[in-house]
């Protein structure tokens, strides 16, 4: 009897103590040491893939923990440079799958910064201009408009309209660089291709004026080549347009916790029409490439959901995860980006003045996880198109863009 | 400490007297069985404990659920006994999210987990009376979680708060099926007839869970466990 009540009573001390953790927004780090812990720690605690991630992110800790202790050792006489600086962060986030992870990390002696993209691994840049050149000297082009606003800050863009299939049919055509048009604060000079597209007065809601709504337009091709993506908000706002009801494209989650797989349930991502929305019933073509990111992807899959819709092109980036750059969400459901957001305007703004005493870092990645109706991801993997073009350098060089003619050629023939 | 020194006293007290009424016992008392087989039926209460560490604005509540379970009891002498239970009783709670967005209409975001066990509590019991019986057990108890679902509000990227219900599946890296943990009973129970072949019971039983709902698959895991508190009637046949 009184073993067993010694054995009970030992049990009774048997639940674990809780680990000390910190909140990665509040933190200042004095040395490389604290800051590879911190960082580190808020990684683990905020990266929305580790169910999909394949890095063993605590063999990270034990591995490169003696490399900033390490750095610190060495004090003022062998101090460290920004290169070993860098090569040592690159080796911590090496493989991680999220397609936006950028961390950008201050060091404060060298009073500079470096950034690490472990996901950003292109196999081309886009030949943005060569693409534009070859589109202007298309036969038949007419209605183009372009940002030609110097130094502007609303995305490239370029709308007009292309030969049909018969005599005085039409493709109507926008291209654009990224999704960071600004109503509010982007001139209407900035937008014109945009307004152009979509309707000059009512944007949002498809106007008759609209080149998209012509009658004579028989297909709409939208070219997302090198299209970095941007501001989730304006596929609810521009890309929706092209829709006449709702459009469930998959699901989403979270993270809802600092354990890494506190998931919360999956959520169904909706697309939705505006107000006034038209029943389109016309051919509609993505173009995408390699660098078609983000808010490309997620219509890259939106438009492979159409039952009037096709992706041209090839493989698309990889970097589906929807994110929110602040650290809102993440002192929500502590997942997300953490951490001093000015050192991302550091990274992103050249020249932008940016000081600080401690190792200040912020760390840019995915606040959701984003899978089709499937439940398939396109995180690290990409969108793979309905009709696959190869990009060319060679053949681009020469003048043939053959993934525009392609998508053209579909829009003509519908096959 | 306090706890534990309180813990072992109760206990400790609880074999003396026991054993005091074996001494006046010299022959089983009338109405006395070695075995006892009966079902009960009742409610229960799970708490969840789990360190929100930094995380202010989340916090677990608990749920009411219900159970249900058959048993078995040896009696070795009146007032000593082993009873095992296989019970199905539910551990249920609550994660409320205290959310300061605008797009949130209530300002809170609700997960409802619902959770399905089989348990089963091993207990020495302690009696005492004779018709009319107040019991006491203390053991442990192993389980293993069966079903597992949610419902409740959260965000999808569209910022609009939408509601869920779903089925959980269990995920083998992160979710620990077995459960386990040490087990008290506080019960009353009433012998019917002449025979005092049948009773009645109403007890209370208290499943305090050792093991972390969660597998250790991280470095830095906050751990999670239930106490889960039954309130339940019982019919049992003695033989």
């Amino acid at each position: 009897m009184a073993i067993a009540a010694m054995s009970t009573l030992m049990m009774v001390s048997c639940r674990k103590e809780a680990p000390v953790l910190q909140n990665p927004n509040d933190l200042r780090c004095k040395s490389y040491t604290e800051q590879f812990q911190v960082i580190w720690e808020g990684v683990d605690q905020s990266y929305v893939f580790w169910e999909r991630d394949t890095v063993k992110w605590d063999t990270r800790y034990d591995r490169y923990l003696p490399l900033f202790q390490a750095f610190d050792a060495r004090g003022t006489a062998n101090p460290v440079t920004l290169d070993e600086y860098k090569e040592a962060w690159s080796k911590v986030f090496k493989g991680l799958v999220d397609h936006h992870f950028a961390a950008i990390l201050w060091e404060p002696h060298l009073k500079n910064a470096v950034a690490i993209s472990p996901g950003h691994k292109s196999p081309y840049q886009t030949d943005i201009a060569q693409e534009v050149s070859i589109l202007k000297r298309m036969p038949g082009i007419s209605d183009l408009t372009e940002n030609t606003v110097p130094e502007s800050k609303a995305p490239q863009s370029w709308s007009c309209l292309l030969p049909g299939k018969g005599a005085g049919e039409k493709i109507a055509y926008f291209r654009f660089t990224g999704f960071a048009f600004d109503i509010k604060n982007q001139s209407r000079a900035e937008l014109a291709p945009l307004y152009a597209f979509f309707d000059p007065d009512t944007l949002g809601n498809v106007g008759d004026r609209a080149l998209i709504n012509r009658d004579d337009v028989k297909g709409i091709l939208i070219d997302v080549r090198g299209n970095n993506g941007g501001s989730f908000a304006n596929i609810a706002t521009f890309i929706a347009s092209l829709l006449h009801k709702d459009v469930h494209i998959g699901y989403t989650r979270v993270k809802e916790g600092v354990g890494r797989l506190d998931y919360s349930a999956w959520l169904p991502a909706v697309i939705t029409p505006p107000k006034r929305p038209i029943k389109n019933e016309k051919n509609i073509v993505l173009l995408v490439d390699a660098n078609s990111m983000s808010c490309s992807e997620i219509t890259a899959v939106l438009t492979k959901c159409l039952p009037n819709g096709k992706v041209v092109g090839e493989r698309t980036f990889g970097g589906t995860g929807p994110l929110w750059p602040n650290t809102m969400l993440h002192n929500i459901f502590y997942n997300g980006c953490f951490g001093d957001t000015n050192l991302f305007s550091f990274y992103t703004i050249e020249g932008r003045t940016y000081s600080n005493p401690d190792y200040a870092y912020y760390v840019y990645t995915s606040t959701f996880d984003f899978v089709d109706l499937n439940y398939e991801s396109f995180e690290g993997k990409g969108v793979i198109p309905d009709i696959v073009v190869p990009y060319n350098a060679q053949e681009l060089k020469a003048g043939t863009d053959k993934q525009l003619e392609r998508a053209l050629e579909y829009l003509r023939n519908g096959k | 400490m306090k706890k534990k020194i309180l813990f072992v006293t109760a206990f400790m007290t609880l074999f003396c007297v026991a054993k005091a009424q074996d001494a006046l016992d010299t022959n089983a008392a009338p109405g006395f069985y070695h075995w006892n087989l009966g079902l009960s039926l009742g409610v229960d209460y799970n708490y969840h404990s789990a360190n929100m560490v930094y995380m202010n604005n989340m916090s677990y509540s608990g749920m009411l659920g219900m159970s249900f379970g058959i048993h078995a009891q040896y009696n070795f002498k009146p007032w000593l006994g082993v009873r095992a239970d296989v019970l199905t009783l539910m551990k249920d709670y609550v994660m409320t999210n205290h959310v300061i967005i605008n797009k949130i209409d209530n300002g809170t975001l609700n997960t409802g987990t619902i959770n399905g066990y089989l348990d089963v509590p091993v207990m020495a019991v302690f009696s005492f009376g004779n018709r009319f019986k107040v019991n006491f057990g203390v053991g442990g108890y192993m389980g293993y979680w069966l079903v597992s679902s949610r419902y409740g509000t959260s965000f999808p990227f569209s910022g609009t708060v939408v509601e869920f219900d779903e089925d959980v599946k269990f995920n083998s890296t992160r979710d620990n099926r077995f459960d386990g943990g040490l087990a008290a009973s506080v019960g009353l129970s009433l012998a019917l007839g002449k025979s005092q072949a049948w009773s009645l019971g109403l007890e209370g039983y208290c499943l305090y869970g050792l093991t972390d709902i969660q597998k250790k698959y991280m470095r830095n895991l906050s751990p999670r466990y239930n106490t889960t508190y039954t309130v339940q009637l019982s019919l049992s046949r003695s033989f």
